[in-house]
């Protein structure tokens, strides 16, 4: 389902980038960057209004003509990004929203690691079986 | 935008003829209120319709298709006012109109009565029945508000006017509900067409028109947001039957939309239908491009009227890339570089469009969309360029391009803009399209748009904060520039994408920006920055070996051409990373020592690197001199017997001593102000201390905070701990609590921000060059981990603060690391420099006086070397001699030398002295003090150092009498611990006259020491024959020596030199024992002859056997003068065998009798004067009375001299003693007390029995 799946940390490093493979992953490496511009203004113009619980799916932030750039943020300011190929039609928002809801809890098993220091590369096993599970889509 | 709903008049046509103007603008002046079915809310809109004569044939029924140029509402118009007139002809005319709309089942009629204002007047005396009622009678029905009069509105009175308006508002309002039957049913029809959309035969196209007119009509009732949602229901339709059929379920009409586009028209933003697509459309035979320009068109138009330019730019992207993949999805077969001339000439159309909406208030709101917009523009344009060659680098001008582009400049089209505005030339006019024909035209050309475009999208984006967005399409400007031949300018565009990516960690990105760098630098020859590029490339973790490799060889090549006369730097972050400095070397630094630290480099470079050189930079900090200087000199303070007890590494370490009182004392030390109610001072880093160079001696505080404004961030870090003793004391001195504390907690320990990016970019570095370094010298790094070793010799004290390492490769390249991208903790060397310090120290005793005594010089190196045969010369004050244990001469003498042997840094000799203080009269316990002057080479100026020594003993004398008999008492105390045996005393009076002979045994050797005394007693012959007694100066003589102690007894027999075993607990041997030392005391002795003699007894009175308390006794006192002519009268009592001695005459003796008054009272006078005669006795009886039984002291009796009032005579010789009368005081009779021998009582201390009072009273108690 998706082409590109990236968690980036909280001062905007990548923590993690899957990219399908057969892929140009310097392209999409480009995108999901670039998507932070994007991710920020979104997360900087919801905080205006303090004391709501924003959503932490960002929705679209950008399309190309091949690719569309989804982004969630969690409270903790890690940012995941998940790239889909803009020819993709059958994929709904709401499908996007689950996508990125499984990788937050994917995620938070990483951090539950004790092994793990946040802000580190994520290399684990575990959460690369349930990335390829994730963009398989199922 | 002419069709309108339709409203047919019938009846008298002329009448309406003469009203139709008046009502075709009236009637949309108003707005009425549009109740709506369904349930939808309510809408006020303003109506306009077109009027038609009425006829049969427009009430064709055919399915309701359109709405617009449909009647809709039917009219009639009379004017017929007479009853009989209306009878004959007009009801049959509107019966026929009334029955052919019945026929057609149309309802919305309305039958206007044109009524001449005074037709009324006159008709007002028969008001029974009009021409309006006859009307409502026949037509009516149930409807009859449809049939309405009216005064002729061409009278322009107010009664005219009112019923004109009732007219307009009644009409609105039946119009309306026409209008909403009408649109029902057509609603209703469209949805049953659009039902129908999955059979084969339903068009897309024809459904399109079918809502596009519900749209009109929406549009032309002001309606336009409920107008935009009819279109962008179509537009949702059609999307998604384009995704379907990307699904795979196509529909038959979708065919029509594959065909092949072969114009290419850009988007043309005008607020008209395009009656051309529409038709087009309606034929069936639009393309996809046309079609959707089309839709987005009418979107944008109707956005427009509901001034909402923005929804525009937000929904144009989308509108652009939904349609390139829906040309797609359709396979629809375009020209080559169709779709980006389409894409380029509609992003820009929307662009210019937004521009004319550029509004201060809406600007941000603009940016944030048009920002894609232009980058949209951008790529295509790019795209474009591609594909006709346009870009720099590629083959130009081949004809295959050339064909390209002019197949492309006729896809566009006709400009539509050309006719905008006819005043303008339209060759200068700035079109998009002119604009996109410019570009193509040729390279120049194109650059210039290319780069505009590139600007004002990277511009935009910077000012909405999409700073990556922008960086991104710098990297492309890079490639372009790069292509273009001119690298330095991608070179600024890659390095400001560099900074992003390093600063944000992501090392693919960035090693793909290093590669574009590195052709840059090659291509400018900026051979530093490529060296810089290549080492980053080479130690790139995501690249291959083989790219790794071929930059590191690369780097190494151009290293090697790197003149030495223009060194070169190259940062070393991401290529070697140093480990934190350890300091490997042990021991205190002082000035001079080498210094040997270790330092781990990791390489990340793939092969291995010749260094020439390894540096360490050390910034040196000069230390506060006074803070420390105070400080040192109050912690200083020590017992020598300390000394001799630490291990030798310790000794420097500050120690705090609260100098309990000492004898020795530095002068000008500010021991005492340590005695504050709350000390602390620094106690180095434990015991530890004394290996680490960095880690321990406290003694730095304040040395960097204090005067440098230039204490940077990572002093902090290398900052030792403070820990000090810290002591609280209670009101009275006592300790309260103890306690470690560290300073500086508060500056060491401070929190640190964790905010802030996650990499720090340093753009520029710069080599630290300080004179300070640890180097090392032609290594090898391989690659990984490396140990390196780095030694200097620190030549200053103060501290060492390591700073940048540079890495130096063969060549005049350096590596330089910064401070900050260290790993770990810092350098920090503590070098220390003392001078040297010498004091004299007693060992654990008090010093005594009189014997001879150890005492310590003990010499402190410090942190310099003391050389052998330094001399340190002490003088000391008078009384005071010293000599020095080792040396040869053995003489106590008041000026010493003493040759030290060497002394390492920080370590300290003990040279023992023996120190002799004169023991002179010592009648008190007073201590002896001296002052020792120490002056040598190694120290600056004199010190002068107090000593006190303890007395051993003190001596006091007391004159005893027994009747005429003298005896001289000499006591000697005992002061100290130390016994010390007295041997030979001697007294002897110094002018010879007075015998003295000794009562004690001639070889007794007595011992003194604390709380033991020795007493002498001799005998003194007193020459009563003598009329004077002359003050004898006596002198008393005794031999001493001190006994050794206990510990001297135990004592190691071996003698060891103490410089060698300054670190063994032996304490230097005590010298040998002295032999016995002399001690003299002279002192007066005045009076020593015995004047008078008292004798007292109590005797109970008549007729008592015995005294008894309460009964009166009777006191008898005897006075006598001792004649002191030439024989004694002190034999016996009574006796008065005297010699005259006329100059003893006449005594006024006064005598007062002093009794306890619990044990004796005393009748009559106490007091009184008698005048004794030479020789003669005088007697005083009294009566006393015990109070109490038992045995009672005698009342004593006190003699004084009694001189009187008038006695002008004096006495110049009185008892050894002159008298002197003082002025007029002579008018007062005085009293002179004797001295204690002058005066013997021979009663002194007798005790007479009493009985108790009442003996029958104790036995009556006792017996009962």
């Amino acid at each position: 389902m998706a082409v590109c799946v990236s968690v980036i940390g909280k001062e905007n490093s990548p923590l993690y980038v899957w990219v399908g493979s057969g892929r140009e992953e310097l392209h999409l490496h480009y995108l999901a960057h670039t998507g932070l511009d994007v991710i920020q203004e979104k997360i900087t113009s919801v905080t205006k209004t303090p004391g709501d619980t924003r959503d932490l799916y960002l929705g679209l932030l950008y399309a190309t003509e091949e690719y569309k750039v989804f982004g969630y943020t969690t409270n903790t300011r890690i940012k995941f990004v998940i790239i889909t190929d803009a020819a993709n039609t059958t994929l709904r928002d709401n499908e996007i929203r689950m996508m990125f809801r499984r990788l937050h809890s994917l995620y938070t098993n990483v951090v539950c690691n004790p092994f793990y220091i946040p802000g580190h590369q994520i290399s684990s096993r575990e959460f690369d079986k349930g990335v390829a599970a994730l963009v398989a889509g199922n | 935008m002419n069709r309108r709903p339709i409203v047919t008049y019938a009846g008298d046509n002329s009448l309406f003829s003469g009203l139709q103007a008046g009502l075709v603008t009236s009637l949309p002046q108003e707005s009425v209120e549009w109740r709506r079915s369904y349930g939808r809310p309510s809408r006020c809109v303003h109506v306009e319709v077109d009027f038609v004569p009425f006829s049969e044939e427009c009430l064709v029924k055919d399915a309701p298709r359109t709405i617009l140029g449909q009647p809709i509402f039917h009219t009639y118009w009379t004017d017929c006012l007479d009853v009989e007139a209306y009878k004959s002809t007009t009801r049959e005319s509107l019966h026929s109109w009334m029955m052919s709309l019945k026929h057609h089942g149309v309802t919305d009629w309305m039958v206007v009565l044109l009524e001449a204002p005074d037709s009324r007047k006159g008709n007002k005396l028969l008001p029974r029945t009009t021409v309006l009622d006859k009307i409502k009678n026949d037509f009516g029905g149930k409807q009859a508000e449809r049939c309405v009069s009216m005064v002729d509105p061409l009278k322009s009175d107010s009664r005219s006017m009112e019923s004109w308006q009732t007219l307009l508002t009644k009409m609105r309002h039946l119009l309306m509900v026409a209008y909403n039957r009408a649109l029902n049913k057509f609603e209703e029809a469209m949805r049953a067409e659009r039902e129908r959309r999955t059979e084969k035969s339903w068009s897309f196209c024809s459904y399109f028109l079918l809502q596009e007119e519900l749209a009109q009509v929406f549009t032309l009732l002001a309606l336009h947001d409920e107008a935009l949602v009819q279109y962008d229901e179509l537009d949702a339709l059609f999307t998604q039957f384009v995704l379907n059929s990307a699904a795979g379920d196509t529909a038959p009409w979708l065919s029509m939309f594959g065909q092949p586009c072969e114009r290419w028209e850009g988007l043309h933003l005008t607020p008209s239908l395009d009656m051309g697509i529409q038709s087009k459309i309606r034929a069936r035979e639009v393309t996809l491009l046309e079609f959707r320009n089309y839709l987005f068109q009418r979107q944008c138009a109707l956005l427009t009227h509901l001034n909402k330019p923005w929804e525009i730019a937000c929904r144009a992207l989308n509108f652009l890339q939904n349609t390139v993949g829906e040309l797609r999805i359709l396979e629809v077969g375009v020209g080559a570089g169709g779709v980006a001339c389409w894409g380029l000439l509609s992003c820009l159309e929307v662009v210019d469009a937004l521009q004319d909406y550029k509004d201060p208030t809406t600007t941000d709101a603009h940016a944030l969309h048009t920002a894609p917009l232009y980058a949209y523009a951008r790529d295509k344009l790019q795209e474009l360029g591609h594909l006709c060659g346009l870009m720099p680098g590629e083959g130009r001008g081949s004809s295959a391009q050339l064909h390209t582009v002019i197949a492309l400049v006729c896809g566009m089209g006709n400009d539509p803009h050309a006719h905008d505005d006819p005043h303008q030339d339209p060759s200068s006019r700035d079109t998009p399209m002119t604009r996109l024909k410019d570009a193509v035209s040729s390279p120049q050309a194109f650059k210039k748009h290319f780069l505009d475009l590139s600007e004002v999208a990277i511009s935009t984006y910077k000012h909405i904060g999409r700073i990556r967005s922008a960086r991104l399409i710098g990297r492309d400007l890079a490639n372009y520039y790069m292509a273009e031949g001119e690298p330095q300018k991608a070179a600024t565009f890659l390095t400001d994408q560099l900074t992003v990516f390093l600063e944000e960690g992501w090392p693919t990105l960035a090693a793909r920006t290093h590669l574009r760098l590195a052709q840059c630098y090659q291509a400018t020859n900026d051979t530093e920055r490529y060296i810089r590029t290549c080492a980053q490339l080479a130690a790139s973790e995501v690249l291959e070996g083989e790219v790794r490799k071929e930059h590191f060889n690369n780097m190494m090549k151009a290293v090697q051409q790197v003149k030495p006369d223009s060194p070169m730097l190259i940062p070393s972050e991401r290529v070697l990373e140093v480990g934190g400095p350890k300091v490997v070397s042990t021991g205190r630094l002082i000035p001079g020592t080498e210094v040997t630290v270790e330092l781990t480099i990791t390489s990340k470079l793939p092969a291995d690197v010749r260094c020439r050189e390894i540096s360490l930079m050390l910034q040196h900090w000069e230390e506060e001199e006074e803070v420390v200087g105070v400080k040192k000199a109050s912690e200083v303070e020590r017992k020598g017997s300390s000394s001799s007890a630490t291990p030798p590494g310790g000794k420097h370490a500050h120690h705090h001593h609260h100098n309990h009182p000492a004898t020795v004392h530095r002068s000008g030390s500010s021991s005492e102000s340590e005695r504050s109610n709350s000390s602390s001072s620094s106690v180095g880093g434990g015991g530890g201390s004394s290996g680490s160079g960095g880690g321990g001696s406290g003694s730095c505080d304040g040395g960097v905070e204090g005067g440098e404004g230039e204490v940077v961030r990572g002093d902090t870090v290398t900052q030792p701990l403070l820990m000090s003793l810290h002591l609280e004391y209670k009101q009275d001195k006592s300790l309260s609590s103890a306690s470690v504390t560290c300073t500086n907690a508060h500056k060491v320990l401070r929190r640190r921000d964790s905010q802030g990016g996650l990499y720090k970019v340093e753009r520029s570095i710069s080599r630290q060059h300080l004179p300070d370094r640890l180097t090392a010298s032609n290594l090898t790094l391989a690659p990984g981990h490396n140990t390196i070793t780095l030694t200097t010799k620190v030549e200053k004290r103060g501290r060492y603060v390591g700073g940048q390492v540079v890495v130096g490769l063969e060549g005049a390249v350096e590596v330089v690391a910064g401070r900050g991208s260290l790993v770990g903790h810092p350098l920090s060397l503590e070098v220390v420099s003392e001078g040297p310090r010498v004091f004299l120290g007693r060992r654990d005793r008090d010093l005594l006086a009189g014997i001879t005594q150890p005492m310590i010089l003990t010499v402190h190196s410090g942190s310099a070397h003391v050389a052998e045969g330094t001399v340190v010369k002490l003088s000391t004050s008078r009384g005071l001699t010293l000599q020095c244990d080792e040396s040869v001469n053995r003489d106590l003498t008041r000026e010493v030398e003493v040759r030290l042997s060497q002394v390492d840094p920080f370590s300290s000799l003990a040279v023992p002295l023996t120190v002799l203080a004169d023991l002179g009269p010592q009648r008190d316990a007073a201590t002896v003090e001296h002052t020792v002057s120490l002056s040598s080479s190694i120290t600056e100026g004199r010190q002068d150092i107090d000593v006190h020594f303890i007395p051993p003993f003190m001596t006091s004398h007391k004159l005893h009498t027994a009747a005429s008999a003298k005896f001289l008492q000499v006591t000697v105390t005992g002061l100290v611990g130390r016994a010390v045996e007295l041997t030979e005393p001697q007294l002897w009076a110094v002018d010879g006259h007075l015998p003295l002979k000794p009562l004690h045994p001639p070889s007794q050797s007595l011992v003194v020491c604390s709380d033991q005394s020795a007493s002498y007693m001799w005998g003194m012959e007193v020459d009563y024959q003598k009329d004077e007694t002359p003050p004898v100066k006596v002198e008393f003589s005794i031999l001493y020596r001190p006994l050794d102690t206990v510990s001297h007894e135990t004592k190691d027999t071996t003698t060891k030199n103490p410089l060698q075993d300054l670190d063994t607990d032996e304490p230097p041997s005590d010298p040998p024992p002295d032999p016995p030392r002399a001690y003299t005391s002279s002192f007066e002795i005045l009076d020593y002859k015995t004047l008078y003699t008292i004798r007292a007894r109590v005797e109970p009175s008549k007729g008592s056997e015995l005294c008894r308390a309460g009964n009166m006794c009777h006191l008898h006192i005897a006075l006598q003068q001792v004649w002191a002519g030439g024989t004694p009268v002190l034999d016996s009592e009574g006796d008065s065998g005297t010699t005259t001695n006329p100059q003893h005459q006449l005594h006024s003796i006064m005598y007062e009798v002093l009794a306890d008054q619990t044990m004796w009272a005393v009748c009559g006078r106490t007091a009184g004067v008698l005048t004794l005669e030479d020789g003669v006795r005088q007697s005083v009886t009294m009566d006393v009375m015990p109070l109490t039984g038992g045995f009672l002291p005698l009342p004593s009796v006190r003699l004084s001299k009694y001189i009187p009032a008038d006695s002008k005579q004096a006495t110049p010789k009185d008892g050894g003693k002159k008298v002197e009368y003082v002025g007029s005081a002579s008018s007062v009779p005085r009293l002179q007390p004797f001295s204690p021998g002058q005066v013997y009582n021979f009663s002194k201390a007798q005790q007479v029995h009493v009985l108790p009072a009442s003996n029958t009273l104790q036995q009556e108690i006792s017996l009962s």
